[in-house]
């Protein structure tokens, strides 16, 4: 009882920063706007249009897609930490991030050359899209490691399967990065690195549908996942299909993992992190604590991050994948500390 | 299971592929080339339209081009234009997301329309760096990462954009409110192709006699130079730039330096390719093909003293090529110069440096005294 009390203590509180966090995301920015002003364009939006324009058009879309990207990655990550029983598996440990990178290369790199023209004039960029193609070649990659994980029961098989994928799509990522011109390489390393603004206003009614929806199938898993953690052995006899649960645990992870890729690029990190962070703060290995709490967290330091990348004096945003690691990793390293 | 999966992803293809809608362009209006007023360009054509003009810059898909009318600020603009991108001029404000474009506003004396930049780091340009630290110029990122609230913020009538396949700046557009007028300079493989798309940014600027006029001449003095170089039977052999990384990326023979090349009398290694981009080339075959060339045409924009032992140590092929043994090294020093700014309006300068190189003999009457701008000879 009285632990039970203390985790709705953490979580609330989890909640409240989250909160205080996500108007920070909408106060702070590259173009300083004084708290007035800023309570003035809420109240009445109408009042200056140009920064109504950047608090609503821009900022709170950012804030919305940095919040539920954090959210899905962490979860997938929680999901692969506890199918491959391995504190060190995260969502890009399949290849999926691999495969979405690969099909980002296609669009970017290859259309330069078709033609034999360094830098063509083909529009095959703006016809196909980035997302497309991420998204593609995310799911490419999950299907082949859903049809490997039907065929094969050991789990470490299954991870190196889906290393050797990851290594496969890198090398002909690199072979055409290699042929490619220096504008387009540049184009794709700024895309490798990440970033919540590229969903914008039109796609984040679908990014958010689509990710709630992963996230709404992740909250019936706890009770598969807490048999897992026992050992297969144990959960077969407790009557879980092992090969139909580590199907849908792989679905779900890899689903979420692709849209958050397709949107927002490859982001490290988070999903390694945050089932760390969460486990050492709710110190429990329950799912039906543990998942809640990973998207919470995930939420809140996936918002800290995005007002991190876009802190006044930084010209530009900087990538949110340095980010990540920058704040992510001595966090990892002090709670391993903690821990012994 | 497997049905309600493929029937999931099927629909978010849907969705995904719905987010990347392409827009299309009415292109029914039959063009009469004749009144055509861009003469070398290729990649934008202007009109006269009523008493304003009509601007047509093609797509890079080269499918749907996008047009945009362009009216004096005291002239009503015509009833039939209703639907049409419409930019009144002169203009107020203006982002320039390249220097090619903002180095015509300084030439003109226009800068005070220029409200925002990128990457003003990379220039030397003294006035611009001055305007950047007063913040009457902006400096909004860079091309591959814009701030975009700080573009929203500056509401420009216009944002000066280059197009490339890889970059999409549609939402930008959308978000600022500003109109978005691509500029893909870089694309034109005629010398005065380039010059001549300073002629955009004077309509902009309500300034098109004085764009008109230097186009004009221009093209007299670039004609005139090349005319003496017809004629000549020795031509000596160049290629041209340093690889980065080790990976080597020289002109296409139909690029715009190849037809500089070609035009200042002399023989471009790779003048049979028919790439008018950058061809990617490795170092055997650089060996192979130019070690004996004559002349090597080098842009240096390192800040460090640009020595032939600096560039022996950088890499130990360089001293097998015949122009580095010879000290043939034509070297432009792009932060002294402002290379990469101006250089494509004054293609006339360009010929006559490497007249001056090729063939010295032949620079005569007013081009006697001549001193080479951009491309001198490297000595030490």
């Amino acid at each position: 009882m009285n632990h039970n009390k203390l985790n709705i203590i953490l979580l609330l509180s989890i909640i409240i920063l989250g909160v205080i966090l996500f108007f920070l995301n909408l106060f702070l920015g590259s173009v300083v706007i004084p708290f007035k002003e800023l309570w003035n364009v809420i109240l009445y939006p109408e009042s200056n249009p140009t920064i109504s324009t950047i608090v609503f058009d821009y900022r709170l879309p950012q804030a919305v897609t940095a919040l539920l990207a954090g959210a899905a990655l962490s979860v997938s990550g929680l999901l692969m930490q506890t199918l491959f029983r391995n504190p060190l598996a995260d969502p890009s440990m399949l290849g999926i991030s691999s495969g979405a990178s690969l099909g980002v290369a296609v669009t970017i790199l290859l259309t330069g050359f078709l033609g034999g023209e360094a830098l063509s004039s083909f529009g095959l960029w703006s016809n196909i899209g980035v997302s497309l193609a991420a998204f593609l070649g995310a799911t490419l990659v999950l299907m082949l490691i859903l049809g490997f994980s039907s065929r094969v029961r050991n789990m470490t098989t299954l991870i190196i399967i889906g290393l050797m994928i990851s290594y496969l799509a890198g090398s002909l990522t690199d072979i055409m990065k290699f042929f490619s011109v220096k504008e387009d390489i540049h184009a794709f390393v700024i895309w490798g690195m990440g970033s919540f603004s590229a969903v914008g206003t039109s796609k984040l009614a679908f990014f958010s549908i689509a990710i709630s929806m992963g996230l709404f199938a992740s909250l019936f898993l706890p009770k598969i996942l807490n048999i897992l953690l026992l050992g297969d052995l144990y959960a077969e006899n407790l009557g879980i299909n092992i090969k139909r649960s580590n199907f849908l645990i792989i679905l779900i992870s890899g689903y979420l993992t692709a849209i958050v890729t397709a949107y927002c690029g490859p982001i490290a990190f988070l999903g390694l992190a945050i089932p760390h962070l969460a486990r050492f703060i709710f110190r429990t290995s329950d799912h039906r604590i543990l998942i809640p709490a990973v998207m919470l967290i995930g939420m809140l330091i996936s918002l800290l991050c995005n007002l991190i990348a876009r802190v006044p004096g930084f010209e530009g945003n900087l990538p949110i994948n340095a980010v990540t690691a920058l704040i992510g990793a001595p966090v990892v390293i002090w709670i391993i500390l903690r821990k012994r | 299971m497997k049905r309600f999966i493929f029937a999931l992803i099927s629909i978010i293809y849907f969705f995904i592929s719905c987010d990347t809608s392409t827009k299309a362009y009415d292109n029914d209006v039959e063009e009469n080339s004749s009144l055509n007023l861009v003469r070398y360009a290729e990649n934008f054509e202007i009109y006269p339209y009523k008493s304003g003009y009509k601007l047509i810059i093609k797509n890079l898909s080269k499918r749907n081009d996008t047009e945009f009318y362009l009216f004096n600020d005291s002239i009503k603009i015509p009833s039939d234009l209703n639907d049409k991108i419409i930019i009144r001029t002169p203009i107020n404000s203006a982002i320039a997301f390249s220097s090619t474009q903002w180095a015509v506003f300084q030439k003109l004396g226009e800068l005070d329309r220029v409200k925002g930049i990128l990457e003003s780091n990379y220039t030397k340009n003294e006035e611009i760096l001055r305007l950047v630290s007063e913040g009457e110029i902006i400096d909004v990122g860079m091309s591959t990462n814009v701030n975009t609230e700080k573009v929203i913020h500056l509401q420009a009538d216009l944002i000066l954009y280059t197009p490339y396949p890889t970059l999409d700046f549609s939402n930008l557009g959308k978000l600022s409110g500003s109109t978005m007028l691509p500029f893909p300079d870089y694309l034109e493989s005629h010398p005065l192709g380039r010059a001549e798309w300073m002629k955009v940014i004077g309509i902009l600027c309500g300034k098109e006699d004085v764009t008109n006029k230097w186009f004009s001449d221009v093209v007299n003095r670039y004609e005139s130079l090349s005319s003496i170089c017809t004629e000549v039977e020795e031509k000596p052999t160049v290629f041209s730039d340093l690889p980065f990384e080790n990976q080597w990326y020289v002109p296409g023979g139909k690029s715009y330096i190849a037809k500089i090349f070609k035009d200042a009398g002399a023989d471009y290694i790779w003048k049979h390719n028919e790439s008018t981009g950058s061809l990617h080339i490795d170092a055997e075959n650089v060996l192979l093909n130019a070690q004996n060339a004559d002349y090597w045409r080098v842009i240096n924009s390192y800040d460090e003293p640009f020595t032939y032992e600096r560039l022996a140590k950088e890499n130990e092929l360089y001293p097998l090529f015949k122009a580095f043994k010879e000290k043939q090294l034509l070297v432009c020093d792009v932060r002294e110069c402002g290379y990469f700014e101006q250089s494509q309006y004054e293609p006339d300068v360009l010929l006559a440096d490497f007249i001056y190189h090729f063939h010295p003999d032949l620079l005569k009457k007013e081009w006697k005294n001549y001193a080479p701008k951009y491309f001198k000879k490297l000595v030490k």
